[in-house]
């Protein structure tokens, strides 16, 4: 049988050529609603785990690391510091990185910048409060990396959330991540 | 729509919530260091 006769065989089998167009996961895999929610607990472990070390290291004195205020302007102020800080990873992460992947980018920035800025803050604030609550600043780092995984099956992505125990479902939402995440999946297109 | 904006505004009672929990924290380290003399 030479190359004609397939491609008659072929066309008797089925006449109409088929053309196969995916319209909502045009990447055909995973990686297009994993890894922006990827992304979000990547930037909210790392500042926690920066927010809190450097709150630790205010309080060691022969670090030399200026203690921010007490009160309620020097968290806020550090707090404004680390948005500064994130507002470049944010849009390496939300904005840079979804086009270069070809993934869905269907949210405004608008709307993101919205979401952003309580998400930094919240997460500065739980890491400011996290570094001052123990005596050994590594202890935060090792319990924000233990939680990460953790968080990974409980945001709704590679797990289903209607699946999870209700006393989970109420402890995943100490994270900011978690509501961040929420609106991610939803697109921005409400 | 519902759902996002109650994320959001959830998201600015973590904030309001965490920055309470930062200054009472810090203000705990400071008597606790005091006390210690650390």
């Amino acid at each position: 049988m030479n190359g004609a006769q397939a491609r008659l065989a072929l066309t008797v089998l089925s006449p109409a050529e088929q053309l196969m167009e995916p319209l909502y996961n045009p990447t055909g895999g995973y990686a297009s609603y994993v890894v922006p929610a990827a992304f979000v607990l990547i930037i909210q472990q790392t500042l926690l785990m920066g927010a809190a070390t450097l709150t630790a290291l205010g309080f060691e004195r022969s670090t030399g690391v200026r203690r921010a205020a007490p009160g309620p302007a020097g968290v806020f102020g550090r707090g404004l510091a680390h948005l500064t800080m994130y507002a470049a990873a944010l849009t390496l992460f939300f904005i840079v990185l979804p086009r270069v992947y070809g993934f869905s980018t269907l949210g405004r920035v608008s709307d993101l910048a919205l979401f952003a800025v309580p998400f930094l803050l919240a997460t500065s604030f739980m890491g400011q409060a996290a570094g001052s609550l123990f005596i050994h600043r590594e202890t935060t780092v090792l319990l924000f990396i233990a939680t990460t995984l953790p968080q990974f099956y409980q945001v709704g992505v590679s797990w289903p959330l209607e699946m999870l125990p209700p006393a989970l479902d109420q402890l995943r939402r100490i994270f900011p991540s978690a509501s961040a995440i929420a609106h991610r999946a939803d697109g921005g297109r409400e | 729509m519902s759902e996002v904006r109650a994320d959001w505004f959830y998201l600015w009672l973590l904030t309001a919530i965490y920055l309470t929990l930062a200054v009472l924290a810090a203000r705990r380290r400071i008597s606790h260091d005091a006390a210690h003399g650390a």
